[in-house]
């Protein structure tokens, strides 16, 4: 629905729209800001002057793990040209944790890992080290064709290059309960995200002209996981 | 009602009755009474059977005929338009009797409106249901396979037929309100032309996913069943009504079920055959012939997701069910040109680097 309509016929309080970002920014993320009411919606603080309560990301499913001995929370890498998420689905999200399972055999068979788009609210836990390692709860997983991956990096550069202007200006791009206060605007952190940018249209770019290519992170390549095991 | 005066409630029947009648009322009516009022009896019977109503108790206490017909206008309601059921249910459901706030509790009503359209069906115990519409709204009514034979309602109705459903019960599901009918409904043809209201609402939402929550093949080319008056979409060239089985020759259209998401919210849509053509620039034949080639179906999904997901959409759709009819839809915005993002991000990024010399 357009968004004033779904506002309209809610009683819920307003909602927000999930947001396009690269893993890179996604991983820069170390605040969280929560009010202090009943249900009050958890806010991840973004690099590029935003609180990002639900995202959408895109990038190719390369595996999976149990997180627990139980074997109840699903642990997925995907991977982008910016970087890695690291999705993470138990119980409560049985679609999302049943689908990770699914494409975990898909991955591990022959064949290019497929390539997923994911709608997932945005969570963290800190480590003993006292470090908060974000990711993602996936709220759906699906697996898209390359088209729609071209068709994200574009959308989600925009999104960016659109958050990393109004930050540099002291802006928020999409208004929350977040005060402009919380956040800390750090302008080589923007340009790291908007270099990360370009690397992924570049890739998204090089898959347009000539079919699939390898849309693997140099970094994941090399080994180099953003995130700490738990 | 099947009007069989003259049969018997068997032994067993009437002694469930009176049990039930024992736990509720002072007033057990005897086996000779209810012999007598074999109608009325038979009907609380019926009732006794049904999990959506409660309020036997009342009427079972009094005198029979009258109670039925209350019964056929039960708590005050009677005749409703469907602009009405909303207001209607919160009425009736709020102070229900024995104070039980179960959502199965719902009121009994009776309408007459016209089929707008036969939507889809996938329970063994359901023989249909209808999207109807009348000159102040519209609601789903949602027919048993029990009600169906009850009423003798052999085939399925069909868009534009006009009827007048009685003592059908209302549900809340998700915030709306639909119809049933139970064992105790009837219906009857009549002619009635509305004027049904446009229910749709506008958006604009991104496609996340095409719908595949029970089979694969509930979307694309899709094949249904060719019996008279049956439409459902086969699963595997097997119609899930009871009597059909695998279907030989089936009908084949267009469809698409969409999962679509517009901010954090997500949505069902359906889309026919005109709006998935629209949509996707295939037509049925078109289509036929991709899967002909290919020598499966599935390559037509495939075809249409990778022109759909995560693109965005805008159009009007019809809010009624718990699954949206669209009624109206395009695609927004171009297709993605990367390279010419890149030379635009190329471009913010000199801008933004001398902004912050200069800064």
């Amino acid at each position: 629905m357009s968004e004033s309509n779904a506002n309209e016929s809610s009683s819920e309080p307003r909602r927000e729209p999930s947001i396009y970002l690269s893993a890179a920014e996604f991983n820069m993320v170390t605040e969280v800001y929560q009010e202090d009411r009943e249900y009050a919606p958890k806010y991840h603080l973004l690099p590029t002057m935003v609180g990002a309560n639900r995202v959408v990301v895109c990038g190719k499913f390369l595996e999976f793990e149990w997180a627990d001995d139980d074997e109840s929370y699903a642990r997925a890498r995907i991977s982008g040209p910016t970087g890695t998420f690291f999705a993470y689905a138990g119980e409560y999200q049985p679609k999302a944790r049943d689908k990770i399972l699914e494409l975990a055999e898909k991955a591990a068979s022959e064949g290019p890992p497929p390539t997923v788009l994911v709608k997932a609210k945005v969570d963290s836990f800190v480590t003993d080290d006292g470090e908060r390692n974000v990711n993602l709860q996936p709220e759906m997983i699906t697996e898209a064709p390359d088209e729609s991956f071209v068709r994200w990096v574009t959308d989600m550069a925009y999104a960016t290059m659109d958050r990393i202007e109004n930050a540099s200006n002291g802006e928020q791009s999409i208004e929350t309960d977040v005060p402009d206060s919380e956040f800390d605007v750090d302008e080589d952190e923007l340009q790291t995200i908007l270099d990360e940018v370009i690397d992924a249209l570049e890739h998204a770019d090089a898959i347009a002209q000539q079919g699939s290519v390898d849309i693997i992170s140099e970094a994941d390549a090399e080994g180099d996981t953003a995130e700490a095991s738990s | 009602m099947s009007a069989d005066t003259q049969s018997d409630l068997t032994e067993t029947e009437i002694e469930e009755l009176q049990a039930f009648l024992d736990d509720e009322t002072d007033e057990v009516p005897s086996t000779e009474e209810i012999r007598e009022q074999y109608q009325t009896f038979r009907t609380a019977h019926l009732l006794a059977h049904d999990p959506s109503i409660n309020s036997l108790v009342e009427w079972a206490a009094d005198d029979g005929e009258a109670a039925v017909d209350r019964y056929r206008a039960p708590s005050g309601f009677g005749d409703v338009s469907l602009g009405e059921l909303e207001d209607v249910h919160e009425e009736g459901t709020g102070d229900s009797e024995d104070g039980d706030e179960d959502d199965d509790d719902g009121v009994w009503v009776n309408i007459e409106a016209e089929v707008q359209a036969v939507l889809d069906t996938n329970s063994d115990s359901v023989f249909d249901r209808y999207l109807m519409g009348d000159d102040e709204g519209l609601a789903v009514v949602a027919v048993f396979q029990d009600a169906a034979s009850e009423m003798g309602l052999e085939t399925s109705l069909e868009e534009g037929d006009s009827v007048r459903f009685e003592t059908l019960v209302t549900e809340s599901y998700e915030g709306r309100i639909s119809l049933k009918a139970t064992v105790v409904a009837d219906y009857e043809h009549i002619e009635y032309d509305p004027d049904v209201p446009e229910q749709t609402v506008p958006f604009e939402v991104f496609v996340v996913d095409t719908a595949h929550d029970v089979e694969e093949n509930m979307s694309g080319l899709i094949k249904r069943c060719s019996h008279d008056g049956c439409t459902r979409v086969l699963d595997n060239a097997t119609c899930s009504h009871s009597d059909h089985g695998t279907i030989d020759n089936p009908e084949y259209d267009l469809r698409l079920k969409l999962v679509v998401a517009a901010g954090d919210e997500d949505y069902v849509f359906i889309l026919d055959e005109e709006a998935t053509s629209t949509l996707t620039g295939l037509t049925l034949e078109e289509a036929k012939e991709m899967a002909y080639d290919a020598g499966e179906t599935t390559k037509v999904l495939e075809e249409m997701r990778e022109h759909l997901l995560g693109r965005t959409i805008g159009g009007t759709v019809d809010d009624q069910d718990v699954a949206m009819m669209v009624d109206d839809v395009y695609l927004i915005g171009d297709a993605p040109d990367p390279n010419g993002t890149l030379a635009e991000a190329r471009e913010f990024k000199a801008n933004f680097a001398a902004d912050a010399e200069s800064a």
